[in-house]
């Protein structure tokens, strides 16, 4: 019906092998970006600001780690701790009175060194050991942000974010901060899509699937393996900075503790390992599934339906957002990227149930 | 592909529009937003305070309100993370909420800017930013009550009452590793210079489940007195830790996060001679508890345990609305209907001695002075119940302030 | 062959029997359209055809491991000794004395084959039980029992191929599925594996079915065989017969020797079996 295959017949290589050859998949994501474009004439300012903002940006900071976790397999636990890199380092650059265009830069050059730094350590080390190598660039990136009044802010520990200006638009009101957002997770999307079928994202995928394998294909997975800290902590490292600039306007040790990182992980399981749209589903489901639930049962209270103690009716919440990951993880393991899937094959071979061999 | 998920998003996110709705329309409703951690890492404390803010709410609206306007408690968790903060407050703004209270540093720190730019009153009760004290810089943040600087200087006077001068003597300060912790810090230095005494500082990991290793080197520092500062779990291990390496409990002096909840987790008796930092009385022989009793608790109106009335984070939570209902009244009365952030602003700086019916220290705000003076006193467990030692105080307000001027000064050049 | 014809040829001797099983992969992938086969009891059967043909999906589809690589049976039915196993996980077939030995081998690298041996063993049953199965496998097997103590990563491809088969054995089957066991061995070696694989078949009345590339080495040792192409049955019968039939010579057996690919012929030929 929406993924009708009939007609399309690519007569030239550069059209099959084009980013979406399916015409319906292309539609698709135009009416999207049409959609995202057009969101603050259309889209109230709570849902606006507290909803779309960080839901692009957290899906930019989800699909940078799903290069590095998805694609090229390296685990990576204290992903926060690059994204705070890149905040600590923008906001520094920024109130030293340079541009923001150099801000941004020098976040993601910041985050990806020193992501490469603890990256170095998935030269030696795999599975559970790089979980444990990546913990201890988390703590100790916390710590030092902690204890270095320098980088911290002082004794209230908090940097408000100065007013700047990107490409000559000042990054002020509602409208200017959500299409700050909305580039940068186009960018971050345009990018990782693109990197997924050139031959870095082959030799990623190869390094993932067997690291020696790869190298007696001649695959460096040395260089690819650090290649792939480098390039997902950069964009990392960008997008603490956009969150940092376009949401929080102020930063805060709290908002890139371990938890986030957990969050941030959770975002791509649930979401599914390596798919560029399962970051947008897992971000938007670990983001905005607990807002939505709270406000349900807020709501549930107030009408009367639901006569418990504030404590129990705060974590309901709670308990059903567990549910509810653990009930989509049962459903499809690979996340809500393959229920979509399924659901676009689904349509891809309609009318017919399967497509045959 | 950027997923259908977006249009899914906006298909709920029109559905929550219509189920939440616009309920803003009723204008003889107060809304304070009261949007807390009851999930995460402020649990110790929110649910009594919060019965106590909500309960005193009640009592007003029973007793007929304020010039014929009720309040309205909007309560939403937040878990402690400022996205979820920030989200539940453009909520609560849109119904029309005039007063935020988060009571938690991350979500407060990351909603400072945005109060300040939609003129909605923020209260920050022994949480958030003490420069925020500095109403010329701060116009929408009230921290209310004593900060963490007022409170280490009230502890550290009551160490130079008891001992007839700090000349000499040695205090360890054991606090946990963050910047709440750290906070005190520059104005005990400033004390220990101008005062001559000992200072050192004792860092214990967070949660401050597991402090031995640093109370054995607080043990070899052999200190006269020991100030404690932490929150909800590490404070009775800290007090245990004390005692167990031979600190005497009324040498213990603490921040005020110590409940009675706390003391009967280290043992009732073994606490008995503790001390804190107090910001509002405890128990329930005062005017307002005992209309809260009377009014909202026997009819059944109360929205939690019974057993919490009266505790020290309920108390709290009482007197932080105490004060902003008479904010309310006094803005009211001043302007008339309907309350504004702005007009509540005011309100607040018209407060003068205001001491809640005598379960507060004497406040006064004004335009600058948005802590209200800095006031304490210290109480000590007596085996049952915490017990003033002293009167109302406040003290070195000068070395406080000149910390308070400083941060301001940091928070205006980065803006 | 349907449903209807394989139940109705169907023996009280049958042990396993395959209806019209259809199995898709990932929902919408087809992989095999309607397999009909049957295996008797103590007869050895062969299951040939070229790769993708689906012979390993078939395979799986009786010992139910479809599930990790995301497969079902869509359709028809799996049937051993005139139980419906859809509702059975795979250690629950095996319960049964239905195993199945993979392809590639998959021994435990890290274990001796002691140890493997030991692994496949059933809880419940006792030490007599285990010594005496243990001692028939090195029976068919001697150069396993040389060789217990080292880990079996380290054993040769045709020896681990040999514990492979052994470690099933261990579970006292009723039915033993061999897919490819002579991937990557020696022709010498395929010949001394098959010919143990005989041996278990008479000696212990085990039903075999075999899956197998080596079509001449598979037809010399089955009773019965059946040919998949493209996810059908397309030819069954006696071993024998199906040697001399011609389109199987040219198949799968070599052929004749010469043949002219150019042939329109030979292409409709190969089209209509196909089809």
């Amino acid at each position: 019906m929406f993924y009708r295959l009939s007609g399309v017949h690519h007569t030239r290589y550069e059209t099959a092998r084009q980013l979406w050859p399916i015409p319906a998949d292309r539609w698709q994501v135009w009416i999207l970006l049409a959609l995202a474009l057009g969101a603050p004439l259309y889209m109230a300012d709570l849902y606006l600001t507290s909803y779309m903002l960080p839901w692009l940006v957290w899906s930019a900071a989800a699909l940078s780690l799903t290069l590095l976790m998805g694609v090229a397999g390296q685990l990576h636990f204290g992903f926060a701790a690059v994204m705070a890199i890149g905040a600590y380092t923008s906001i520094h650059i920024a109130r030293a009175g340079w541009p923001f265009e150099i801000a941004l830069i020098g976040a993601g050059l910041t985050a990806a060194v020193i992501g490469c730094v603890f990256g170095a350590a998935a030269l030696r080390v795999k599975g559970l050991y790089l979980v444990m190598a990546t913990l201890a660039m988390q703590y100790l990136v916390d710590w030092v942000i902690i204890n270095v009044p320098a980088i911290s802010g002082g004794a209230q520990a908090t940097l408000q974010t100065p007013d700047v200006t990107f490409l000559f638009v000042p990054m002020q009101g509602d409208t200017a901060l959500y299409y700050g957002a909305l580039l940068w997770a186009v960018i971050v999307t345009v990018l990782v899509l693109n990197i997924k079928r050139t031959s870095f994202g082959r030799a990623l995928v190869a390094v993932r699937d067997k690291d020696y394998a790869a190298s007696i294909i001649g695959v460096n997975s040395f260089k690819y393996k650090l290649l792939a800290f480098f390039t997902s902590s950069f964009l990392g490292g960008v997008s603490g900075a956009v969150l940092a600039f376009c949401y929080y306007q102020a930063v805060t040790p709290e908002q890139f503790g371990f938890n986030v990182s957990i969050q941030l992980v959770a975002m791509v399981l649930v979401g599914g390992l390596g798919s560029v749209i399962g970051a947008y589903l897992g971000a938007g489901f670990v983001l905005l599934a607990p807002i939505f639930l709270t406000n349900a049962m807020a709501y549930a209270a107030i009408q009367g339906w639901l006569t418990v103690s504030s404590n129990l009716l705060a974590h309901i919440p709670l308990m059903a957002y567990g549910a509810l990951i653990i009930g989509f993880l049962l459903f499809e393991p690979l996340g809500l990227a393959k229920i979509y899937d399924n659901i676009r094959k689904y349509f891809l071979v309609w009318p017919f149930r399967h497509s045959g061999s | 592909m950027r997923g259908l998920f977006k249009g899914l998003i906006g298909t709920v996110a029109a559905a929550a529009l219509t189920v939440t709705g616009t309920a803003k329309t009723d204008d003889d409703t107060i809304k304070f937003a009261l949007l807390q951690d009851f999930t995460a890492v402020y649990t110790f404390v929110t649910d009594e305070y919060n019965q106590g803010q909500r309960d005193y709410l009640t009592l007003i609206n029973e007793e007929g309100g304020i010039d014929g306007y009720t309040f309205q408690a909007l309560v939403r968790d937040t878990g402690n993370e400022p996205q979820r903060g920030l989200e539940a407050y453009n909520r609560a703004r849109r119904e029309g909420a005039v007063l935020v209270d988060f009571l938690s540093t991350p979500v407060s720190r990351a909603a400072v800017s945005r109060v300040l730019r939609d003129e909605i009153v923020m209260i920050t009760v022994l949480h958030g930013r003490g420069d925020a004290s500095d109403g010329t810089t701060f116009p929408y943040v009230f921290p209310m009550m004593a900060t963490y600087w007022s409170q280490a200087a009230v502890l550290a006077d009551h160490i130079e009452q008891n001992e007839d001068g700090l000349e000499g003597k040695r205090i360890a300060h054991v606090y946990i590793d963050s910047p709440f912790g750290r906070e005190p810090v520059p104005v005990m230095q400033e004390l220990a210079e101008r005062k001559g005494f000992e200072y050192r500082t004792f860092a214990y990991p967070s949660p401050g489940t597991e402090q031995s290793a640093t109370w054995s080197d607080v043990r070899r520092y052999r200190p006269d007195y020991v100030m404690i500062w932490g929150a909800g779990g590490g404070q009775p291990v800290s007090v245990r830790e004390a005692i167990r390496n031979g600190i005497a409990p009324e040498r213990i002096l603490s921040v005020v996060w110590m409940a009675e909840t706390d003391a009967r987790t280290v043992g009732t008796d073994v606490a008995t001679g503790l001390k804190r930092f107090e910001a509002v009385a405890t128990g329930t022989d005062y005017p307002i508890m005992e209309r809260i009793m009377e009014t909202v608790i026997e009819p059944g109106l109360g929205t939690g345990d019974s057993e919490n009335v009266g505790t020290t984070y309920y108390n709290i939570g009482v007197a932080s609305m105490a004060v902003s209902v008479e904010a309310a009244r006094l803005a009211l009365e001043e302007y008339g209907g309907p309350l504004t952030g702005e007009k509540l602003r005011d309100g607040f700086r018209m407060i003068e001695d205001y001491d809640a019916e005598g379960m507060m220290p004497p406040l006064t705000f004004s335009e600058e002075d948005h802590q209200g003076g800095g006031f304490g006193r210290i109480s000590q467990w007596n085996g049952e119940a915490w017990e003033p030692v002293t009167d109302w105080y406040a003290s070195y307000q000068d070395i406080v302030w000149e910390e308070i001027e400083k941060d301001a000064a940091g928070f205006r050049e980065g803006r | 062959m349907d449903a209807q014809s394989a139940q109705s040829t169907a023996t009280p001797e049958t042990v396993l029997t395959l209806s019209s099983v259809e199995v898709v992969y990932d929902k919408v992938f087809l992989a095999i359209k309607g397999v009909s086969l049957e295996v008797g009891e103590g007869q050895m059967v062969a299951l040939l055809g070229g790769n993708g043909a689906g012979k390993s999906t078939t395979l799986k589809s009786i010992s139910g491991l479809l599930a990790p690589e995301r497969g079902e049976v869509t359709r028809g039915s799996v049937h051993f000794q005139g139980e419906d196993l859809a509702s059975l996980g795979p250690s629950q077939r095996v319960a049964r004395g239905l195993v199945h030995v993979l392809e590639g081998r998959r021994i435990f690298g890290h274990l001796t084959p002691e140890d493997n041996l030991l692994a496949a063993f059933s809880l419940k049953g006792d030490r007599r039980r285990y010594q005496a199965l243990r001692d028939q496998v090195y029976s068919y097997f001697p150069r396993l029992k040389e060789r217990a103590g080292t880990k079996a990563g380290y054993l040769s491809g045709g020896e681990q191929q040999m514990l492979a088969i052994g470690r099933a054995l261990m579970t006292e089957p009723r039915l033993l599925m061999l897919d490819e066991p002579s991937l990557g061995l020696a022709p010498l070696l395929v010949e001394e594996i098959f010919t143990i694989v005989r041996d278990i078949n008479v000696n212990e009345g085990v039903s075999v079915l075999l899956v197998e590339q080596n079509a001449a080495a598979a037809l010399e040792i089955a009773h019965h065989a059946y040919l998949v192409e493209n996810g059908h049955v397309v030819m069954s019968g006696a071993a024998e017969v199906l040697r001399q039939n011609p389109d199987v010579q040219e198949f799968y057996l070599g052929g004749t020797g010469k043949v002219d690919y150019h042939n329109v012929k030979h292409y409709r030929r190969r089209k209509r079996w196909l089809a």
